[in-house]
Formats: structure tokens, sequence, C-alpha cells
């Protein structure tokens, strides 16, 4: 009796061990590039906005996978990247080991309005510039502006930085932003670095995400709140925002909220969008696939994927000044 | 440091409450004797995890835990006993294609009664038991790569029901014990986001991933197969744990499988509680 048990039990045991891989789609060619072709299908939040026919696009693509060889994984990515940059899309990426995929018609033709040179010269941050966190920072215009350039979101901060900051802009006239060619980043600094503007909390866009693999298939809109707790200390004095094209994604997302601030103006050329949080998933094979899949509005319910219009459009046209700092100078100035 | 370790000491005494080891000086309260097995135990094997939310990759890896187990005596009805468990643990996944990487941390914790048939069966050495428990499983997730998303959890707050059969003997240098327990899930709540969620919203809306479970959406099965050496009032455990759990909600699923080999020490009390008469 005992014995039998004991047996029963090693049986149990080692049956419970053996399972089935669930495995959706295989390891090959054609089953790497089904699983691609299904995720922006089911998951891409702008399948129905970019104006591009999916099924279209995959009766294009299945034919080119399937003449393609298993070892090929070059030929398989130069493949997927193409049919993935059919979307236009910023945040659509195709991650490998070997390479990254992006489509860049999205700041194509657009005007840089931007020079790194300038920026850095003795006329404005200088060689000298400060930083705190991921907050570069400067005196220009003879002490009576602030100017901090941020160049991506994805250098975080604090309140502390934030609060050094301010605290040495202290007698400035105002300040000057400069979010010009950050690519966004964290949601979170996003958040953070426009509440330093707000005393109310201020309902500044609405975000939905998808809730099914249908095209259309969307949540209700939910509110993005600027909380003015995020950052306890707080610049009223005149603002500044320099942006452009390469303005993108969080960057896009904080100019946009920058618009319902009390006083603050955005000038530059036009953001580039990304106004779709991305999100990743994986291929069989272990790449990864970005893609834009929450859809984020303005406070009047309008989409910001096609890029933020400034207040006032400047173009850098100088080669030995900023335009578009010296045309916030004497904005501030003129005050 | 010694006056904090005073302090210590009597909280640990205060906690034991009215329970003294077996041996210490006598006291002329009654006394009734509870036995009680604490087992200390570490555990290493290999783990396999889907979880949709961050891939829909099998992932594999390996898995390094350590974990107490308890149980005692009830002090008047002796054909039920209460066992209780604490683990942590710590993994670490890749998947197929060795590009990706997920890092887990769990944590179990739970607590059970248990009848004893030993009595009824009148086997000597022969032990089967059966009963309630109450568990808590977390286990977070971390997936660096994924944009928006990294991070995921199985968690779940379950009723469960455990059982097993223990076997000891006598050998030429010691005694032994056999045992297996099996542990299944029953009813409980657990927590499953939406794909479409990311950790800026999970942050917010934690509550809405909040699920009820049933062996309709859930199926989890925990066991193990040990021997336990005698060694005076010690024993040594060796064995083998298998711990399947599985679970679909809102459209997405997740499996987690772990296999280890563990090895631990027991201890084994008498313990005695001074029956006072108000």
């Amino acid at each position: 009796m005992v014995k039998r048990l004991i047996y029963l039990s090693v049986i149990s045991l080692c049956c419970a061990c053996t399972r089935e891989l669930d495995v959706s789609y295989p390891n090959t060619p054609m089953g790497n590039f089904e699983a691609l072709w299904n995720i922006i299908d089911t998951k891409y939040c702008f399948v129905e906005e970019k104006g591009v026919d999916w099924n279209n696009i995959h009766e294009e693509y299945r034919n080119k996978a399937d003449t393609l060889q298993n070892d090929d994984e070059r030929g398989l990515f130069k493949l997927l990247a193409s049919m993935l940059d059919s979307l236009q899309d910023g945040h659509v990426n195709l991650y490998s080991s070997f390479d990254v995929s992006r489509n860049q018609t999205w700041y194509e033709g657009y005007p840089a309005n931007f020079n790194s040179q300038l920026l850095y010269s003795e006329a404005y941050l200088s060689k000298n510039y400060m930083q705190a966190g991921g907050l570069q920072y400067q005196k220009i215009a003879n002490g009576q502006i602030g100017l901090i350039r941020y160049s991506s979101f994805s250098d975080s901060f604090t309140a502390m930085n934030m609060l050094y900051v301010l605290q040495y802009f202290s007698k400035c006239k105002g300040l000057v932003i400069d979010v010009r060619s950050n690519g966004g980043g964290s949601m979170e600094n996003a958040y953070k670095l426009a509440s330093t503007f707000f005393t109310e909390n201020t309902t500044v866009g609405y975000w939905q995400h998808k809730t099914g693999p249908e095209h259309n298939a969307f949540s209700a809109l939910r509110e993005m709140r600027i909380d003015t707790l995020d950052m306890p200390c707080k610049w009223l004095r005149p603002t500044i925002i320099l942006c452009n094209r390469t303005s993108y994604s969080a960057t896009n997302f904080f100019v946009n909220a920058m618009r319902y601030a009390d006083n603050a103006l955005i000038i530059g050329g036009r953001t580039g969008g990304g106004g779709g949080m991305p999100l990743s998933y994986e291929l069989p094979n272990g790449w990864l696939v970005r893609f834009s899949s929450i859809k984020m509005y303005d406070a009047e319910k309008q989409s910001i994927e096609s890029g933020i219009a400034p207040h006032k459009e400047i173009t850098l046209v100088s080669e030995d000044k900023d335009d578009i700092i010296e045309y916030a100078i004497k904005t501030i100035l003129d005050d | 440091m010694i006056q904090y370790g005073k302090y210590i000491l009597t909280i640990i005494a205060i906690g034991l409450g009215i329970f003294t080891i077996q041996g210490k000086e006598p006291c002329s309260m009654p006394y009734v004797e509870i036995e009680h097995e604490n087992i200390l135990k570490v555990r290493y094997g290999g783990i396999w995890q889907n979880d949709e939310y961050l891939s829909p990759l099998l992932y594999s890896g390996q898995t390094i835990g350590i974990e107490n187990e308890w149980w005692q005596r009830f002090t008047k009805h002796t054909d039920w006993s209460h066992v209780g468990k604490l683990a942590v643990s710590g993994s670490m996944l890749l998947n197929p294609g060795y590009t990706n990487l997920t890092y887990g941390m769990g944590l179990q914790a739970g607590w059970g009664a248990q009848y004893n048939f030993s009595r009824l069966l009148g086997v000597k050495g022969l032990n089967i038991y059966l009963g309630p428990y109450a568990d808590i499983d977390l286990m977070g997730k971390l997936h660096g790569a994924n944009v928006n998303k990294p991070y995921s959890m199985d968690l779940g707050i379950e009723a469960k029901a455990h059982a097993g059969i223990e076997y000891c003997f006598q050998g030429k240098k010691s005694s032994y014990r056999l045992r297996y327990s099996v542990m299944t899930s029953v009813v409980g709540v657990m927590f499953v986001p939406e794909y479409w969620q990311s950790y800026y919203e999970l942050s917010q809306q934690a509550a809405d991933g909040i699920c009820f479970s049933s062996v309709h959406n859930k199926q989890s099965v925990r066991q193990e197969l040990s021997i336990d050496l005698q060694f005076k009032r010690s024993a040594w455990r060796i064995g083998v744990q298998h711990e399947y759990l599985q679970y679909e909600a809102n459209h997405l699923h997740f499996s987690r499988e772990q296999v280890s080999l563990i090895i631990g020490t027991s201890w084994y009390y008498e313990l005695k509680m001074k029956t006072y008469k108000w």
C-alpha cells in the first residue's frame, strides 16, 4: 500500500514536469513576418490615421518573406524594417542584435532650427554652463535671463535640482527652456518639468489606449493632468520654450502642456509629434518591435501625433547667432 | 548593542508567549506537550515563464530561493496541525533567442491547517494529511528592454487546498521520512494588467487589474517530494520541488513553472505550554 502510494507520487511529479510549449508563431522568416504584421495589425494605434492599407502590405511582403532562407537574418531584418517604414512613424522601430530600424521622414524637409555650436558658444550656455541633474543652465543677456538646456527627457532631475536652478535665476526677468532636438524620454520628467510652471492642477490633454485587436477599438478618453505637487518650486515669470521638428515624443507632450501654462510662450518650429506613446513586443526570434500604442490628445481633444505648432514660428538662419534664442531674449526684455 | 540584545530577547520571549522549549528550567505549572517542526531550506533550479503582458515568448532561466516552513500540532485537537511558510526567491530568465532578459523577485507566504489521518490509518510511521491553506504569491518581474511597460507581476491572494503523505521508517544507521506534499489553488483574487496599460497607467490605476480567480481561470500546483535523514533532534532534507502556475485574464496568458532541487534542515521540538487556570 505504502509503496504504491510512493510510486504514484513520483509518477505524478514526473508527469507534471512535462508540458507543451505555447508558441503562436514559428521562428522562421515567415513566422516572424506574420508575427510582426499581426502585432502592428492588432496593437498599433494609428493604422487608420496613417492611411496605410495594412492588408495590402501583408500581400506585398508575404511573398518576399517566403523566399528568404532561415539563416538570412539581415535579409529578414531589411524586409521587416521596410514594411514598418511604410507607417512613417518615428515611434516604430525594430531592434535586433545587429541593427535598429528607424523612420526619418517625419523630420526630413524641415529646417533644423538648432545648432549646438551656437548654443554652447560664449553668448549663450558657453563651456562653463552648470548642470543640475539633466538640466544644463546658464545666465544670458548680461544675467537678465536664465537659460535651461534640456536635451533628453531620459535624463532625470529632482525637485532639489530645480530649486537650485531657479534660485540661481531668482533675479532674472524671465526664463528660456531649450528643448530643441530633444527626442523625448520619460513622461514622468515631462510632467515634472511642466509642473514647475503651473499653480493649479490643469488638464492639458487626454489619452486612450487600445482595448482589442480591431483598428478602432479604444478605451474612453482619460485626462492627462499636470499636478502642481509634482514640482514644489514654481516659476511664475515669463517663460519661453524653444522647440523644433526633432522635439519629439515626451518633448511633444511637454510642449503641448506648456501651451496651457500661465505665462509661457512657445517659439521655434513645429514639433515632430510622436503623440502615440510607444510600447514594445517581441518576435519569435527575440527581436523587439516598438510601436505607438496609446493615443494622446491636447486639452481640446485634438491629436498631437503630427506635432505642436509654436505660438511664433522662428527659423534659424544666422551662422553667428541663434535667432531663436535672440528672439526669446528680445521678447522677455521687451515685456 | 548588548542593551539592544536584551530588548530583542525580551521581544522574542513575549512573541513566544506562553511557549517554552522543553528542557528549560522546571516550572510548577502543569504542561501540555506540543510538537513543533521548523524547516529551513534553500532551493536552486530551472524556471520557465510566459507573461504575455511583457512578451509572447517563453522565457527560461535559473532560480534560487530560501524558505522557512513550520508545522505544529494544535494543543486540544491533536489530529489537527497548523502550518506556515515564508519564502523568497530570485530568478533570471532569457528569451529563446538570448536577446532579452527578465529578472524576477518572488515572495510567498501562507498559513494553513491540516487534519492528520495517522491515528485513523493505524499504520506505524504513516500519515496522510489534508486541509485548507491561505496563501499570498508575489513574483515581481522586470523586463528592461520593454518601452513604457517594463514591470509586471504575478500577484495572487488565494484559498488553497493542500495534502500530503509522509512515511517514517527506520534504516540501518538512521531513521528516514519520505514525504510528498501537494497544494493547489481553489479561489482568490489576482492582479492582471491589460496589455495596453503602460506603467504610468498601472501606477495610477492599479486597482483596475484586480480580478477574481478560481479554477476556471487559474490553475496552480505546488508539489514537493523529499526525504529527511534524521540526526538526533535535527534532520537534513533533500528533495525536489515543482511549481506550475497558469492563469488567463484580459485576453492575456501567464504561466510559470519551476523545478528545483532543495536542501534543508529541520528542527523538531517538543514545546510545553503552561496551562493556566483563570
